[in-house]
This record gives C-alpha cells, structure tokens and sequence, in this order.
C-alpha cells in the first residue's frame, strides 16, 4: 500500500478512497454521477467523521503551496462535497433526481478559463 | 366566459393584490401559452429588445490589463461581439468581424492583444486596441485604401457598477445611465470590488427564454421543487410558501426582496457553512455602504434581486453576488449562464466551503432547469392555451409585461 499512497500518510486510512482524489470538477461530477450509492455512502461514511482533522491539517499548510500530496487530500474534500450532497440530500444517488443531467451545466471556470487568476 | 366571470368573482378588491397593485398596468390574467412558442413574437424580441436594449455582458475585472478581450456571442442577433480594455484602459465592444472577409477576429473566448494589436488567422490583417486596422499583408494590392480605413464595427459600450453592457443599435436611443433611469443608483455602496468571479455555469436549456428566467423569478416553487435540495431555505413554519419582502417595477427594470426561511443545515453541510463562505452569506462586508440594498431592512432578509431589462438578473446578498443572463438562441433554445461572486478562499478549508456551495447551488438550479424544458414541451403541445400566476409571482408577471411593452412601443414607431 505505501508504494501506491498518494495522500499524507496522517491520512492513510483514507487511502481505499483515493478514486475520489479528483483535480477538476468535470472528473468529480463524473465519479459521483457513476457511483451506486453504495460507493458514495462508503466514501461519505468514511470521510465525514475525518473531515474537521483533514482541514485542520490543510489550514496549517500555505494553501498556495500546498506540497502534492496535501493537495490530493484537498481534491479529496472537494470530491466530499459532492458526496456529501448526494448522500445528505437525494438519499446517495450520485444524480439528481428529476433533474437536468449534471453534464449539461458546463463548468466555466474551467472550461472556459472564466476567473482563471482569481481561484485557487 | 365561464371563468372570465369566475375570475371577477375572485377579485375582491384592488387592495388585497399586495404585488400587482404597485403596477396595475402588469394586468393580473392569465399569461398566453403563445408567448414562447409564436415565431413572429420572437423575431419582434429580436428587434424590438435585443438589437435595441443595453445588454449585459460581463463585469471589467474579467479584463483587468491592457489587451485583455473576451468574446460575447448574443445568437437571437447572430452577433458576435469583441469586448476589449484598450492601452489607454478604456472598455470597448466590437463586432467580432475583420473587415477583409469577415473573419471571426477572435477564435477563443478569452485573451490578450499583445501589445494592443490583434490578427485575423485568415489573412494576418492587424487592427489595434482602438478598433483601427493597422498593417495589411500585400496592402498595396487591394483595389481599395484599407488601413485606418477598413476598421472594427463598434458597438456602444459603457459600464456601471463595473457591469459592461453594450447595445447593437448603431445609434442607441438612450445613454446606460438613462436606460437604468431609477435602477441606476440601486446598488450604490455594495462593495462589487471585493467580491471576485469564484465559479460560473453555461447551460443550453431547450424552452425559451423568458421561461428560463421565470424560474429565477420567484420563491413559491422552492417548497416543492427543492423539498430534497434546499429544505426550508426560503420557508419556514411561520411562511410555508417562503415570503417576499418587497417588490418594485421600474418600468422595464424591476427590484425585488425575499426573506429566508428556518433552515437548519446538518451533518457536512452545517461543517462547510462553518468553515468558509456559503452561496447565500460571506459576511456583511458588501453591504456596509449599500443603502438602497434590502430595502425593508427585515431581520430574515436573504436577497434582492435587480432585475436589468430585458435578461440579466444580479442577487445581491451579504458579501455574495451571483448574476443570471438568459439569452435567447432561437425560440425554444436558451444560453443560461450563471456567476457567483465571492471573496476569495485564503485557506483550505474556505474551499471546502465554495465547493459545496458550488455544488448546493448547481444541483437545486438542475431541478429548476427541467422543469423549464417541461413547461416548453407543455406550451408546444398546443394543448395548454395559457398559464396562471398568482400574486407572489408578480415578478414573473412583470416579466411578460416589459417584453410587451417594448414590444408595442417599437410597434408603434415602425407604425
């Protein structure tokens, strides 16, 4: 396991969720949108009591310098959050319910270079 | 008749319509299902409003250095437009067209002029920042003068509050600020400086456009609509159906106030609305100066929303700032765009926080975005002749007004 870990080792036990370390927003609605709920649930189950350790242990860090693992462990909570609004509001289902498809709302601050210097 | 009779019935007194009574002349019957499926009534949108109205197209920070340009397509007018800041820092629009053989001047959507000249990929034609064609490849053979003659198509352009609008009327009718006309001043003191472009969305939504606003234009749906999204964001026990604080119709502009509802957040929501801003609060910084903002001054105030005829919609809340452009593509094809702004997030945890605002916003805008291809394929159906709004969605009503009466006045002058 240690070969293949790719977040700080303070967190290892978060390793079997590394998937959700996603950098862009385009690769994260994509894995919410093709996770059974099983899969988000245990993403989310896991995560959640880690969560105020894991942004304690990032606020420390400069955010604009955050060495590569940290950041992976930052992708991981931003995955998080669209776990978190699977799983606290539409009971885990990665879509919507009697919705647009999530893909149809283009991103454009990432597609577009929209607010490109104004982000981190 | 029948319900023409039951109609009157209902109507008790002028008094009792809290809403339409401010703008009587919004009327109060039900809206014609024709109003988004009649071809001839999209093409008289398209000159009565489109090719004469200022319309919003981005704020000044998206061009903050000299040479910065961006590109703004408004389809209904088969325009592109070429939006620049100028050595000299100012502002200014283009059509997007190189004046040799019409040439889209700008490819990408976004970039810079390096040292204030831009090429056309076609034939290497260069005009400056100023619009003016500057050096032509082999200029000594064309039959006629080109440079400093063969220049950028201006359009009008102006700003306020750091909002760029143009107008496609070669010669617009009013000056912004006039068009504003009692809007104008609105936002004074709300502090758009500090507030940068976080995240943006584009949709193509398949329902004309007005439908696509009129889901951003009223918070009686939330109850139902976002029942699993946005529990009680807008309602409470008090007021189900949420409440509106304040509506204004300023001719075609409109303002509008709502309050928020008893809404308890849990689990990893509550932790991302502790940790960093939310769509809906970073703090009342923005507001400190804003006199005209949240006009009723309630203590459950959640927004206002100043509505900029004919198809911008900005939400001022406390330190946040989200704006809705709805641009018609043809008649059942809408662009919708949406921009938050907020401040900053100076650590980890604060982007935590605009992610899940970012996903909070988007999928509950999800579930209003079917519901307006829904109400398209409804009206399309021929079958429903009409829709019905009651006074809360006088905002909504407005709406359908304003575009008539631009309608009718242009009309009238063709006349």
């Amino acid at each position: 396991m240690s070969s293949k870990a790719i977040l700080p080792p303070a967190f290892a036990d978060l390793e079997p969720f590394a998937g959700w370390s996603l950098a862009t927003e385009a690769e994260r609605v994509d894995k919410r949108i093709h996770a059974s709920p099983a899969e988000i649930r245990a993403f989310y189950d896991a995560m959640a009591p880690r969560m105020p350790a894991v942004l304690a242990w990032l606020d420390a860090l400069p955010l604009s310098a955050l060495p590569a693992d940290a950041e992976r462990l930052l992708w991981l909570t931003w995955s998080m959050a669209e776990a978190a609004m699977a799983t606290e509001k539409f009971d885990a289902r990665g879509t919507v319910p009697l919705a647009l498809d999530v893909r149809r709302f283009r991103p454009l601050h990432e597609t577009d270079g929209l607010f490109a210097d104004k982000r981190h | 008749m029948a319900s023409e009779e039951l109609r009157d019935a209902h109507h008790d007194s002028e008094a009792q319509w809290r809403w339409t009574a401010r703008f009587p002349r919004m009327g109060r019957g039900p809206v014609p299902a024709s109003r988004v499926t009649d071809p001839a009534g999209f093409d008289a949108e398209r000159e009565a409003i489109f090719r004469r109205c200022w319309l919003h197209v981005g704020r000044v920070e998206e061009i903050p250095a000299a040479g910065d340009w961006f590109v703004q397509d408004i389809e209904i007018c088969n325009a592109s437009l070429l939006i620049m800041r100028g050595r000299d820092g100012t502002v200014r629009a283009f059509h997007n067209i190189c004046r040799h053989r019409g040439n889209r001047l700008a490819m990408e959507p976004r970039g810079n002029a390096g040292g204030g000249r831009m090429a056309c990929r076609f034939h290497g034609w260069v005009y400056d920042d100023a619009g003016t064609l500057r050096t032509v490849p082999q200029e000594e053979n064309f039959h006629q003068p080109t440079c400093g003659v063969l220049n950028l198509l201006p359009v009008a352009c102006d700003t306020w509050n750091g909002f760029i609008f143009v107008n496609l009327d070669p010669a617009p009718a009013q000056s912004l600020q006039d068009y504003l006309g009692p809007i104008k001043d609105y936002c004074d003191g709300y502090d758009f400086d500090r507030l940068p472009g976080q995240f943006a969305y584009g949709a193509e939504v398949q329902a004309n456009w007005k439908l696509v606003m009129d889901g951003q234009s009223e918070t009686y749906h939330v109850a139902f609509v976002h029942r699993d999204s946005w529990p009680r964001v807008f309602t409470s026990r008090e007021y189900p159906f949420g409440r509106n604080l304040d509506m204004r119709f300023h001719e075609r502009h409109r303002t509008w106030s709502a309050a928020g509802g008893d809404f308890q957040p849990r689990g990893i929501e509550a932790l991302a609305l502790a940790s960093g801003p939310s769509v809906a609060d970073a703090g009342a910084f923005a507001l400190d100066a804003a006199e005209h903002v949240n006009p009723t001054r309630d203590p459950k105030w959640a927004f206002d929303v100043v509505h900029v005829f004919p198809n911008f919609h900005l939400l001022l809340l406390p330190g946040v700032y989200h704006t809705h452009q709805f641009w018609p593509v043809d008649l059942r094809r809408t662009r919708w765009e949406l921009r938050v702004h907020m401040p900053v997030p100076a650590t980890a945890s604060q982007t935590f926080s605009r992610e899940h605002a970012k996903v909070f916003l988007r999928d509950a805008l999800l579930e209003d975005g079917i519901l307006n291809e829904q109400i398209q394929a409804s009206c399309d159906s021929g079958v429903l002749q009409e829709f019905h709004l009651q006074d809360e969605e006088a905002f909504v009503r407005h709406g359908y007004w304003a575009v008539d009466e631009a309608v009718r006045q242009w009309q009238e002058a063709q006349a």
